[in-house]
This record gives structure tokens, C-alpha cells and sequence, in this order.
């Protein structure tokens, strides 16, 4: 497609045209002519939990397990289903009921733990899915399965689809951007790696760009020493003519797209660092955030980032909060990763409703899988540790064409199995595709030999979460 | 709409050929060409080789299909008559319910389909099997009166009936650096440019850089994407891992020109010829660079059956372009490969002496240790000069009898006053969990490692030869370079939290009275450690690199015996992880004491007098040998490091001893789902069948592969190279040869080359000599303006290639353009400079890669091709270049073209410091004028002389910059900088002009030509 309008563009015999023309092709490159009419969703912000977030502890209450403190998981619930390697050696699988408090909030009466108060008191804007799974069990296959819908390396990532079949609608700034924080739950976590946000088979241009806690907020962003804007433009001037030069002689259109793209890299050289200053931002919005909002590379500095990158159209922005995984001690790791998330996530659903944004950009927040409802390791009073559980988990979404105040699914009394309205990863991003004016069936892109999917050959969309 | 590249579009005859570069305008419709792809395409997914989907028992995808009979008692296809045929009516009706494919579906036909379909059927229905599956036939070769080539005739006999002018040969300088850098990855030398452009023999220069080691190291850069080669595991850990010596082994393949064979047959099985060599065994690391798991919790049969699978796709992949993973879980949808012939292929491959989650050490078993080369030299002067060094120790000891004398009665004093701390030397120091593992330092400290776990408790049993008073245990944390930025623990934040130290003197614990410490953490303090709470203790903060350490106090000073079991435990149980003192000394205070100390082997030296003791004890610690002691120890250390870099260890493919072990079709494709019992086969389509004596193992595959009556692997071979030169392959899809797979534009040319490949002996130097030798490679690259329209992609090829550059090649020129580049050929990994912080910013659990270290001697200005390849963070300037993530097999050489891309040649380092270096050779010269000087700098990169016009616009942006630089002199200063901060070369005398030119370098650095070779 690129191909033809740069031949169209070209037929028109003019290089002066080449700043919008050339550019609004490359921005479309993608895919869908245009984002369908029905779209709900605009933008997305994708706050992801890596590790695993425990459900029991945080929003799947199960009040009945109380009484069965350090009971053996009953083999009814458990159907010899596989464990992982760290668990499947233990004499017994004692329960441990979660030691967190639970309340009921809003008008739509949502069960929130009480380490994550501030989450809770917007509940009546949230969707929760207490009945997601995977077919994972280790942490790498799985935020891959999340993230790219295999489980194996390779196939391109959630927001690269998105670039890839939408196309971005700022020019000056990237339509997938990327955003890692460290928890402070558990420092020594799971990594993450390039891969999640890889374009696999996809032009490499849909990969999402990591904007840095340190150095340069972009890579290569920076001049290097000594090097002044006007020397630069200089420098982008002369390269534009000889290259423009080059373009009369050898008549090759990717000359034209390199001048443009070096344009564009000229003004993401301003727009980047403009979208990161935080500066400008009054007080009530750290209030809001928490004053860890002002510390660059934490979570909460990065839901406020990720607002005001959807605020300048940034397609896609893709948070990953590290920490998650609670083998042991649990309730003190469990307590920091809430601290750092519990308010910020909260303060960005309502500073978007604020802005009218809600409405258009999609909030999903959730982990890889779920935690087990039996103890790994020593199971004390105030201790214990949960091991990873892919046959459910809760995950949950706001903003544009989500059902708000609502709970979908619902889980037996150990959570351990789903006993209600089963999401599989491949149904829940068929739906986030179809908010976005998607048919996950039709996006899709050959590599060989076959059409190549987000969903794969499954998927359906939820009817129950649509607004 | 949706993407769908491969989709077909018959707007006219000029985009019809663009995009279905086998067929021409006017022509007739070919059933090969035509309508199996969009048989393949629309219908297959019910009506194809898979009977696990397909609907009404209807295959289309075999000729059988052509006489049979509709339920409506149509034929389906009645042939040379549309309107009788089930097949036409079922794709063109207007009923829902009979309407093919369904309405729901999501691929449609479209009305010019529905045409070809039509247009077969009435011309016949004539059947033809797909063209890769059957052998190659040699082609006539047409008659061309300017053809010089084979290949050119065949080009040419394609563009006469397109009616196309070819275009003309490009200019020698232009010819010469677009094959420089397709054959070395490397513009040409200026002596080589000198000569060629004297005397234009084109041959000679094509043998001479196939004759250069940079061609290797070129051609290799390809096949390690193919081969999925990195230089750690992958996955969750992604740890080191050494492959470097099968990299290597690949580089002087190439370079011997190995016989592609002979290339096959090694990597795929080396292992099993008879007697074979070190070499031939390291060849088969190919199959071993898959990622290998390492996760807590993973399950070893489900990554051992991945890594299976893996070696089938890549196999599959590079020799056979098929699409074989799409059979782990069903048939094939679109071609005749089945879910069990898979796994017939895995069983080949599923008899390995390895295990699945086994990716935490350099390599994983099976493996071996080689020797690295150019060693025994450096060994040898390093075993000399340590021999020396020793014996200078000795003699000055000797010498220094004065001084022993004196030291011998300092100690004794010590000794003899009763106050002094005794270093331990325990006889044993273990971990509660198994996998610890404590390394004895000439200091007396023990370095903690192995399986970091999360808690442990480490014990240390002492002995002593004589009765000992202690009142008080010195515990002394130290710095390591091994422990998280050399700081006092392994922990991912540097810090430690000591839940408990005890003493047990014969089992029975003595818990200290008092404690002070010389750092504290707020809220834990050292009193932490001793107050019997497990999660509770001392920590002193992260980040310290000096040691640190406490002292315990006892009730009242404990006698311990010779007899006595003394034990002191150092329990590390709270909730934070791995918080462990990584290196440690423990001292026993005898008496009182101040500051004085004595080792437990000085003491009882001291007691027992034992001269050859003391004397050692002297030379080890008698400051008056301090100087020749660092000596020794430096000399010790080089012949270490010599010794370790002799020896490299690499996997490699060994088969298990015994029966083999069994492999089964999985159900989808998983490891816990096993059917029926396979045994190893090759696919039937091919109709190549294995012999039926003898035992079936890799070699016999690897042989079955490079049968020259194989119909795949020589032309998959030969397109691939084509992809090299020309940008596409002659079949764009190199990694699809099958049903979906692209035609090729010019099959009889693909034919051609095969055959002549497989004829010349698989000699791959000899084909590619031929291509570049080509007219077709020598054409200008110029684009006429018609044939933009009509032919983008050029794969008539009327001109000459032009595709932008591998990642490597467009930093290693920037780097030989400014005189910086290191050519070595092979050794171990090097690490040039990347932006602070990305492997920081995604690692987690303890793995040896979660920092990135640039080197900082000739590491940094290696080719590419030896940098540090780590899967879950690749080199951003490489990956941001189009290059291959290297975690599963990639053949397709992909080109975008992004602003991240310009900020990477405008503002990383790697390119930013060639340029300066570029700048400051291009003035050595003194005699040159501004447009000379310019000019040779153009030549330097892109060989040809600039334009008058191009000259005038450089000149422009000197002046300007020199005007600029000449008002802010700081910023020139700031500029040229780096010259003697990172590259100790001399400041230069006049910072302004280097600015300047160094501008115009990176001017040329930048340029599209320069990217994309013209």
C-alpha cells in the first residue's frame, strides 16, 4: 500500500509535496484504510503487571476459605491439573486464605482488598474479569501469550498490531511507546525482555519505542556533545539537498521517505522531551498521582507520562510494572507493588474521565496469569507465598466502550477453577481489537505462507464488558 | 482494507507483473502459476491437504479432484465449459447457502479471481503440480546476442517481451562499492579502488574479495539470523552462553569455500560422519543456538520437545523453504506436509543427549571444550614471567633476613600479648542449601556463589590447634567484583540483612551479649542480628563498595578447646532476597584486642616454630614485599587469563547412548499430548524417499537434503543468495517455497542456477562470482520514471539492485571510513558502547547478563558481527536496522526505513566517533584545498567522485560551520572532545576546523547513498 501511494505521490512530479504526502503514507502504512467508524477506542493504555498479581489478595474474595486456614486443597479442586516444578514436589498444598481485609464499593458493590484503596474508590468507572485464563505456567511463555498471543517467540506484539493496522495520528511522536518501572514489592523479579513489544514478522517501524529512565528519554535522542540545534539543522539541511540530489538522479521514492523520516526524527528530537517534562504540571496533579509521580522511571511518574502521551495522540502506550511474583512472603512484597501501583492507576482513570479522554482510550490493567490459592512454602499466620496458577486470574478495564461498574466471570470457592463466563487471552484481545474498530479475523499479515493473527484462529469478542 | 501483501490485484498488466512476477501481460493462464495460489489461498483452509478441517471430503490440492462429480451431479469441473462446472457455479452464485467460500468467511474471492478460475476451466483445466515440489529441470537457455551470461539471457529474454530497455551499466566506482559491500560488508580499500578504476578488470576484483577474509565474516552475518545464534540463551534468564566458536567455524567456511554440501552435511550432522574431526563437531552447534530455558518451574520435557521443534522449523526453514511449524499441530493447511510426517522429521532430531530447562551455565549439555588458537605463545610468556616473578620473591625474602627477623619478633608478640584477632581459616564452610558454594580468597574471606537461592543459612566449622580464650566474633563484609556493582553482596540492590549470627561451640548455641557495627541501615540496626527474630537483622544499605563490619560481643570470653566443635552461623532468613554478605571474614577476638592480627596458620606457626611456615607467612605478608608480592600476583593472574582463554567450551549435537528415544505425533502439538509412535521419515511430496537399508538418522537426512535430485535445497539456496545481491529473491518468499510462497520471476533462471550449483560442486563463491559478474548486477540503479509505476520492486530487474544496507554494514563502514575499525577475525564476543541502562531496565532475577559493560580497548570497534548478541535486549543499533531478534530462525532480509534510524547514524556514539575520526584523518593531509579535501572524503565512503552541484552544497555547510564553530569556540571544543577522552588520541591543534569537518562527516555519514549504495 505504501508502495501505490508513493507511486501516486510520485505521479504528481513534485519533491515539495513530499512533507505531507509521503508522510501521511508512512503514518498509514498500515493496514486499515481508516479506523472503522465503530470504533469506540481511540488509544490505548495498557498497564501491565508483571509477575502475576495475586487475584485472591487483591479482588477474588473468598470470605468461605477463612475456615479452612492450612487445610489441604481439596484433589476435587485441584484434578491432578499440572503444577509448576517449584510446587509439584510439595508433600501438600495447604490453603491460605488471604490475611487482607475486603470491602464492597461504589454503587456497583465491587470486593477490593484493602491494599488498593484508591483503585477501589473509582470502581464504579472499572470492569473486572475474575474469570481470565492462559495456557501458560511459567512466566516467560506467558507474558507472551499475553502480550503477542503465542507463547513462543516471534509473533508481533499487541501495540505493534495496533501501529501496524492503525497507523499513528501524531507525527512527531511515536504510535507505540513503551514504559518500564521496577516494583518495589520485590526488586529481585521477573525481567522482561524486547520481545514484548517486538514487531515479530511486522515491519520493525511498528516495534514499540522504550522511553528511558535514564539518559536520553528516547535512544540516540540526544546531539552529541557540541553539536547545537542550529549546527544540526545545518547539518539536516545539507543532507535533505544532497539527498534530494540523489533522489533527481537515482529517482528512488525511499530516498524520499529517508528526508522525511529524518524530519521526523529532527522534530521527536523537541516533541519527546516536551511530552517527558513534567514541569508544567500543576500540583493537584501530583496530589493526585503521588509525589512519586515526580520521580522519573517509577510507575506512577509513568501513568502520568502515559496520559499525557495519549493527550498528543500517542497511539499506544504500554506500561510494564516489574515485581509481581509472590513465591514467598507475600504480603510484604504484595504491600510495596501496591503502593506503588494502587494510586496511580487509580489517579489516571480519573485524570482521563477528567479530560473527557476516558471515553476514547482503553485502560487494561493485569498480569501474565494468577496465584495459587494453596501456600508455596512455609504457611504461617501472617505469611505465605502463592505459586503461579494460569486457570484464573482477574484483569480489569476502563474507559472507552467498557461496561463501567461491572464484574464478568466468576470463580469456584478456592479460586482455583472458573465457574463462570471462561476469557481466554485470545477472547479478551479479540474484544480490545473490536473496541478499537478492529474484526480481529481480518488483521492480519502474511509471513509464511499463512495470514497471521493477534488471536491466532481463536477469539471471541466479549459481548458481556461492552458498554 | 486489510493487509494482506501476498494479495492479488489484476488492475493492469503493469501491476499484474509487479506483483505476480512470473506472469506477463497477454499471456494464458497457467494453473501452477495462476490458480493454485489462489486455490491455495481461499479454499485449502477447508478443501487442502489438512483432514482434520476439511469440509465435504473435497480435496483441491490434489489432481483427483478434476473428475469428480458434484451432489447436484455437475462435474466439478467439466473442462473448456465454466458454465457445467460445480466449481464455477459454487464461487459465482448468489445463494448464500451455496456460495463458496461462505459468506462469513473472511477471504473472499474477488471478481478477478473468480475470472482466472473461470478462465482455467474453459481453457481446459489443464493440472499441474506445484513447481518447487518436482525436480529442476535445465532450461534452454535462450538466445540472446548481448547476453554475456546465462543469467543475462534469461533476464533479457524477459524484458524483450515485456518490452523493456535494460538499463546501462552503472559506473565502474558505483559497480565497485555496490559489490564491495554486498560481498565484504565493507566499502573497498582506496588502493583497490585505485587499481580497478586503472584498469577496469572487473573479474580480478571480484576474485579478490571473495579472496578477503571480510567476506566471510559478510556471508556469515546472514546465516547466524538463519541459524538463530546469540550469545545467550534466551528466555526468562537469558544468560551467557558460548557459541563463539561455531560462529568462527562459519566465518572460515566461508572463507575456504566450503562446499555447500559439505556445509549442510557438517552442521546438520557432523557428529555422526565416521571419526569425525574437532571441527566437524563444532559444525553442529547449528542445531544447538536455539534458546534454552532456564526458568524456576519450567518443565523439562515441555522446553526439551520446544527445542525439538525448533531445530525441525529452522531446518526446514533455510533448507527446504517450507513452512513445516505449520504442521506441529495439524496438516499442513495449505501444503501436502502432515501433522505425522512432522514429527517423522522431529524424530530425527529427538534423540539428543540434552535436557529441557538447563540454560543457566555458558552451555548446556552436550558439549565439548576445544582449544582456542594463537594461545600456546601467550601461555608460555605467561608461565615465564610468573616462574620469574616467584623466584624474585623468594630471593628478595632471602635477602631480607634483617627484616624477617624483626618481623618474626613483631609477631611473636603479638602472640605472646594475648590481644589479638585471630583471622579463622575454617577447615569447612557450607550452605544449608546445597547448591552454595564458597571460594577460599588469599585474604582469608570466602566469596559466596553458585545457585544464588533466596534464604540460606552459611556455616563455618573451626578448628584450632590450642586453647583459646574468645570474648568477642569480628564479622568483616567485603567488596567483589562478582557481587552486584562491586558491592558487599549479590543481592539486587547490594545490600545484605543478617538475620542472626551464632555461635555453637559442640552443637550448643552462645548467643552474643552486645553488638556494634561500623555502618547501620535506618531501622536495622546490628542489635537485629542478635535478637533471636529471623526476619529482623543488620543491613548497612545498598551500593557499598568498602567493606564494612561488626563486632559481637560475648557474656564472658568462652575457652574453646582442640577438642571442640566450634561452629559460627550466619543466618540470612528475612523476607528480602538473596540479601546475603556475599564475601566474608570471620576473626575471633583473643583477649582484647586493638588492632593487631594473626591468621590461624601464623599462630601456629608462631607456636610450633615452624621456619618454612613462617618464612611464607613473610613473604605473604611483610610490607617490605608488598611491590614484588603485586608482581607475583599480576603475573599469576595474565597466566590465568591466558589459561582460560586457551579453552572454550561450544554445544554441539550428540546422540544419546542406547535406544533411541521414541517420538510420538502430539496432540496440538504438545509435549503432554503424545500419539501415535513415529520413526525418523521424510516428507512423501517430495517424492525423494529415503533408501530402505540402513539406519535413518541426521546424516542420512543431511545427505537426503543435498541429493542433487532434491527438488528444494539448491534453489532455496540460490534465492537465497539472490535476496543478497538483488534486495528480493528471485522467489520473494525465501522462507515459502510452497503453495502460498510467491512464483519466482524468473523460474528457468532459478533453475538454471540450482542445477548449475549443485553441477559446479555446491560452490558457492563460483555462483556468486557469477551473479555479481552479471549485467543484471552491474546496471544503474537509476529508476526511470516509468518504471516506478511499472516495476517498484524491480523484479524484472531492467536495473541495477539498490536495497539500504544490513544493520552491520552500516556501522562497520562508518567505523572503517574513520580509520577505527579493529579487524580480528573471530574470537569471543565484544561489547562496544550502548546507551547506560537497557539491560538495567528489563532485568530481574539473578542472571550474569543484567548489566552491560562496554568494553573499553578494540571491543568497541570490532565488525559487528562479534558484538554481543543478548535475545531479550539486541544491540538497539543493529535491531532498530532491520536485524533479525536471533530467537528463531529468519531468512527474510527486511528494510524499513525510520526516524529512529536517523537519530541512531546521527547521535550514537558508534557513529558520532567515527565521524570525528573521519574528520581528522581526512586533514593529515596539509596540501589539499577545501574541495579536494571534500572530495577525497566523498571518495573515502562512496567511492565515485561528488557532483559540482553536491560539492557546492558541502562547501556551503563548511563555511557555515566554520563560521559557527569560530563564534562558539566551547562547542568545538565540546565537539572534538571525545578524540582524547575516549580515544587517547592527541587534542588537535585547531578544534574549530575539526568541528567543521567533522560536520561534513557526518553530512556523508548520513547520506541516503551512503545507507542505500546507489
Amino acid at each position: 500500500m505504501l508502495d501505490s501511494t508513493r507511486r501516486q505521490f510520485l505521479g504528481q512530479g513534485s519533491r515539495l509535496a513530499l512533507g505531507s504526502i509521503a508522510l501521511e503514507a508512512l503514518l498509514r502504512e498500515g493496514a486499515l484504510a481508516a479506523p472503522s467508524p465503530q470504533a469506540k477506542a481511540k488509544r490505548v493504555i495498557y498497564l501491565c503487571q508483571s509477575g502475576a498479581p495475586s487475584q485472591i489478595d487483591l479482588f477474588d474474595h473468598k470470605p468461605a476459605l477463612e475456615k479452612r486456614f492450612n487445610e489441604d486443597l481439596p484433589a476435587s479442586i485441584r484434578q491432578g491439573q499440572r503444577l509448576t516444578t517449584m510446587t509439584s514436589g510439595q508433600d501438600r498444598f495447604p490453603i491460605a486464605p488471604s490475611i487482607f481485609k475486603f470491602s464492597r464499593h461504589g454503587q456497583c458493590g465491587a470486593t477490593v482488598s484493602e491494599l488498593m484503596p484508591h483503585l477501589a474508590s473509582v470502581s464504579d468507572d472499572l470492569c473486572y474479569i475474575k474469570s481470565m485464563f492462559t495456557e501458560a505456567i511459567n512466566h516467560d511463555p506467558a507474558i507472551t501469550f499475553l502480550q503477542t498471543g503465542a507463547q513462543q517467540a516471534g509473533r508481533p506484539s499487541f501495540g505493534s498490531w495496533i501501529s501496524y493496522g492503525l497507523g499513528t495520528e501524531n507525527e512527531n511522536l511515536p504510535a507505540f511507546v513503551v514504559l518500564l518501572s521496577r516494583g518495589s514489592g520485590r526488586p529481585n523479579c521477573q525481567p522482561l525482555y524486547d520481545r514484548l513489544w517486538g514487531s515479530g514478522f511486522l515491519p520493525s517501524r511498528h516495534q514499540g519505542v522504550k522511553f528511558l529512565s535514564s539518559g536520553d528519554p528516547v535512544l540516540y535522542l540526544k546531539n552529541p556533545p557540541g553539536v547545537s540545534d542550529a549546527g544540526r539543522r545545518r547539518n539536516l539541511d545539507a543532507i535533505a539537498e544532497l539527498n534530494g540530489s540523489n533522489h533527481e538522479a537515482f529517482g528512488d521514492p525511499e530516498t524520499l521517505t529517508r528526508i522525511a523520516q529524518y524530519e521526523m526524527a529532527a522534530r521527536m528530537q523537541t516533541s519527546v522531551p516536551d511530552a517527558a517534562d513534567l514541569s508544567g504540571e500543576p500540583q493537584s496533579t501530583f496530589d493526585l498521582y503521588g509525589p512519586e509521580a515526580r520521580v522519573r522511571g517509577s510507575y506512577a511518574y509513568h501513568c502520568l507520562l502515559a496520559r499525557r502521551l495519549i493527550e498528543r495522540d500517542v497511539r499506544f502506550v504500554q506500561l510494564f510494572h516489574m515485581g509481581w511474583d509472590q513465591h514467598n512472603a507475600l504480603p510484604k512484597q504484595i504491600r510495596g507493588q501496591c503502593r506503588d501501583t494502587d494510586q496511580p492507576s487509580a489517579a489516571l482513570i480519573t485524570d482521563l474521565k477528567q479530560r473527557g479522554l476516558l471515553d476514547d482510550t482503553l485502560v487494561i490493567w493485569g498480569g501474565e496469569f494468577g496465584r495459587t490459592v494453596y501456600s508455596q512454602g512455609e504457611l504461617t499466620a501472617d505469611n505465605y507465598g502463592r505459586d503461579h496458577h494460569p486457570r484464573c486470574f482477574t484483569l480489569w478495564l476502563a474507559g472507552a466502550g467498557i461496561k463501567a461498574g461491572h464484574t464478568h466471570g466468576a470463580t469456584d470457592d478456592f479460586s482455583y477453577n472458573i465457574t463462570e463466563d471462561p476469557v481466554h487471552i485470545h477472547d479478551l484481545n479479540a474484544t480490545l481489537l473490536h473496541l478499537l474498530g478492529i474484526d480481529h479475523e481480518r488483521l492480519t499479515h502474511r509471513y509464511q505462507g499463512r495470514d497471521f493473527r493477534l488471536t491466532d484462529v481463536h477469539g471471541e469478542v466479549v459481548r458481556g464488558i461492552l458498554g | 482494507m486489510v493487509p494482506s501483501p501476498g494479495k492479488t490485484l489484476f488492475l493492469s498488466g503493469a501491476i499484474f507483473a509487479a506483483l505476480h512476477p512470473g506472469c506477463f501481460a497477454g499471456e494464458t493462464v497457467r494453473f501452477n502459476r495462476d490458480v493454485l495460489p489462489i486455490l491455495s489461498d481461499k479454499c485449502f483452509h477447508c478443501h487442502g491437504p489438512d483432514g482434520g478441517s476439511r469440509k465435504a471430503d473435497l480435496r483441491l490440492d490434489e489432481e483427483s479432484f478434476l473428475t469428480r462429480e458434484a451432489e447436484s451431479g455437475l462435474a466439478l469441473v467439466s473442462p473448456g465449459d465454466p458454465e457445467k462446472s460445480e466449481l464455477i457455479y459454487r464461487i459465482t452464485s448468489k445463494e448464500d447457502d451455496e456460495v463458496m467460500p461462505p459468506p462469513e468467511d473472511a477471504k473472499q474471492l474477488t471478481p478477478k479471481e473468480k475470472e482466472i478460475l473461470s478462465a482455467w476451466v474453459k481453457s481446459g483445466a489443464e493440472w499441474e503440480g506445484h513447481w518447487s515440489f518436482s525436480p529442476p529441470v535445465r532450461p534452454a537457455t535462450p538466445d540472446s546476442p548481448e547476453a554475456v551470461s546465462p543469467i543475462d539471457a534469461f533476464i533479457l529474454e524477459r524484458l524483450a517481451r515485456e518490452e523493456i530497455v535494460p538499463a546501462a551499466p552503472a559506473d565502474p566506482a558505483t559497480w565497485l562499492r555496490r559489490a564491495s559491500l554486498d560481498l565484504t560488508g565493507l566499502p573497498p580499500d582506496p588502493d583497490t579502488t585505485t587499481n580497478f578504476l586503472a584498469d577496469l578488470d572487473y573479474e580480478a576484483a571480484v576474485d579478490a574479495l571473495l579472496a578477503s577474509p571480510r567476506y566471510g565474516e559478510r556471508m556469515a552475518w546472514d546465516w547466524l539470523e538463519a541459524a538463530r545464534y546469540a550469545d545467550t540463551h534466551g528466555y526468562q534468564k537469558d544468560n551467557l552462553r558460548s557459541m563463539w566458536a561455531w560462529r568462527d567455524w562459519v566465518v572460515k567456511a566461508y572463507n575456504e569455500n566450503q562446499p555447500f554440501d559439505q556445509f549442510t552435511i557438517e552442521q546438520l550432522a557432523g557428529d555422526l560422519l565416521p571419526s569425525p574431526t574437532t571441527s566437524q563437531l563444532v559444525a553442529t552447534g547449528f542445531n544447538r543456538n536455539h534458546r534454552i530455558n532456564a526458568e524456576a518451574g519450567a518443565i523439562d520435557e515441555e522446553y526439551r520437545t520446544e527445542y525439538v521443534i525448533d531445530r525441525v522449523d529452522t531446518t526446514a526453514t533455510v533448507w527446504m523453504g517450507l513452512t513445516a511449524g505449520c504442521s506441529r499441530c495439524h496438516d499442513h493447511k495449505f501444503d501436502p506436509l502432515t501433522q505425522r510426517e512432522f514429527f517423522e522429521l522431529a524424530a530425527f532430531f529427538n534423540n539428543i543427549d540434552e535436557k529441557g530447562a538447563d540454560g543457566v551455565a555458558l552451555t548446556a549439555v552436550p558439549d565439548l571444550e576445544i582449544d582456542v588458537p594463537g594461545f600456546e605463545e601467550k601461555m608460555a610468556e605467561a608461565s615465564a614471567s610468573l616462574a620469574a616473578s616467584e623466584k624474585a620473591l623468594i630471593k628478595k625474602a632471602e635477602e631480607l633476613s634483617g627484616e624477617y627477623d624483626q618481623w618474626l619478633v613483631r609477631e611473636l608478640e603479638i602472640l605472646e600479648s594475648e590481644n589479638y584477632w585471630l583471622v579463622t581459616e575454617p577447615a569447612k564452610v557450607r550452605g544449608d542449601s546445597a547448591d552454595s558454594t564458597f571460594t577460599p580468597l588469599p585474604d582469608r574471606s570466602f566469596l559466596f556463589g553458585g545457585t544464588v537461592p533466596l534464604n540460606d543459612t552459611h556455616r563455618l566449622t573451626i578448628k584450632t590447634e590450642h586453647p583459646l580464650s574468645v570474648s568477642s566474633i569480628r564479622l568483616e563484609a567485603l567488596p567483589h567484583s562478582d557481587l552486584t556493582d562491586g558491592s558487599l553482596s549479590p543481592s539486587f540492590k547490594g545490600d545484605f540483612l543478617l538475620s542472626e549470627i551464632q555461635l555453637l561451640r559442640n552443637g550448643k548455641p552462645v548467643i552474643p551479649e552486645s553488638a556494634r557495627a561500623t555502618h547501620e541501615s535506618p531501622g536495622r540496626p546490628v542489635s537485629d542480628a542478635i535478637d533471636g527474630d529471623p526476619l529482623s537483622g543488620w543491613s548497612v544499605g545498598g551500593g557499598k563498595t568498602k567493606s564494612v563490619s561488626a563486632v559481637f560481643t560475648l557474656t564472658e570470653p568462652l575457652l574453646i578447646d582442640p577438642a571442640d566443635d566450634l561452629e559460627i552461623s550466619l543466618a540470612y532468613l528475612s523476607r528480602e532476597e538473596q540479601y546475603f554478605i556475599g564475601r566474608f571474614r570471620v576473626s575471633l577476638a583473643v583477649g582484647t584486642p586493638v588492632k593487631d592480627e594473626l591468621t590461624q596458620t601464623l599462630s601456629t606457626a608462631l607456636t610450633s616454630g615452624s621456619r618454612k611456615v613462617l618464612v611464607q607467612e613473610f613473604r605473604e605478608r611483610s610490607p617490605a614485599l608488598a611491590e614484588l608480592r603485586r608482581e607475583r600476583d599480576a603475573a599469576r593472574e595474565s597466566l590465568e587469563a591466558a589459561r582460560a582463554a586457551s579453552k572454550t567450551r561450544v554445544m554441539v549435537m550428540r546422540e544419546r547412548a542406547g535406544d533411541p528415544r521414541p517420538t510420538h505425533v502430539l496432540g496440538r502439538g504438545l509435549y503432554d499430548q503424545p500419539g501415535e509412535l513415529v520413526h525418523p521419515n521424510v516428507p512423501a511430496f517430495l517424492s525423494l524417499p529415503l533408501p530402505e537399508e540402513g539406519s535413518r538418522n541426521r546424516l542420512t537426512l543431511a545427505r537426503w537434503l543435498v541429493d542433487p535430485r532434491h527438488p528444494l535445497t539448491a534453489r532455496v539456496t540460490v534465492n537465497r543468495l539472490w535476496q543478497q545481491f538483488f534486495g528480493t529473491g528471485l522467489v520473494a518468499t525465501p522462507e515459502d517455497f510452497g503453495r502460498q510462497g510467491e512464483q519466482p520471476s524468473h523460474p528457468e533462471l532459478l533453475d538454471h542456477l540450482a542445477l548449475e550449483f549443485i553441477e559446479s560442486g555446491w560452490d558457492l563463491k563460483a555462483l556468486i562470482r557469477r551473479i555479481v559478474l552479471s549485467d543484471a548486477y552491474r546496471r544503474s540503479s537509476a529508476i526511470p520514471y516509468e518504471m516506478i509505476e511499472r516495476d517498484p520492486r524491480n523484479r524484472l530487474l531492467a536495473r541495477g539492485p539498490r536495497k539500504r544496507l544490513p544493520a552491520p554494514a552500516i556501522r562497520d563502514q562508518a567505523l572503517l571510513a574513520g580509520g577505527l575499525l579493529v579487524e580480528k577475525v573471530g574470537g569471543p564476543p565484544v561489547r562496544p558502547e550502548q546507551p547506560g541502562g537497557l539491560w538495567e531496565a528489563v532485568a530481574g532475577v539473578n542472571g550474569n547478563t543484567t548489566r552491560y559493560v562496554a568494553d573499553t580497548g578494540e571491543g568497541r570497534f570490532r565488525r559487528s558481527l562479534y558484538t554481543l548478541w543478548k535475545r531479550s535486549v539486541p544491540p538497539p543499533n543493529m535491531l532498530l536496522f532491520d536485524s533479525a531478534g536471533r530467537e528463531m530462525c529468519s531468512v527474510r532480509s527486511g528494510s524499513t526505513n525510520t526516524p529512529l534510524q536517523a537519530l541512531v547514524t546521527l547521535n550514537d556514539p558508534n557513529f558520532s566517533m567515527p565521524a570525528l575520526t573521519f574528520a581528522r584523518h581526512s586533514l593529515d593531509n596539509k596540501n589539499l584545498d577545501d574541495a579536494a579535501r571534500l572530495s577525497a572524503m566523498w571518495q573515502r565512503l562512496l567511492v565515485g567522485e561528488p557532483s559540482t552541484d553536491e560539492l557546492k552544497i558541502l562547501r556551503a555547510a563548511l563555511d557555515d560551520h566554520r563560521i559557527r564553530y569560530r563564534e562558539t569556540p566551547a562547542l568545538a571544543g565540546e565537539r572534538t572532545a571525545p578524540l582524547s577522552i575516549k580515544l587517547s588520541q592527541p587534542a588537535p591543534e585547531d578544534p574549530v576546523e575539526l568541528a567543521a569537518w567533522t560536520e561534513i562527516a557526518e553530512i556523508l555519514l548520513n547520506l541516503d547513498a551512503t545507507l542505500s549504495p546507489r
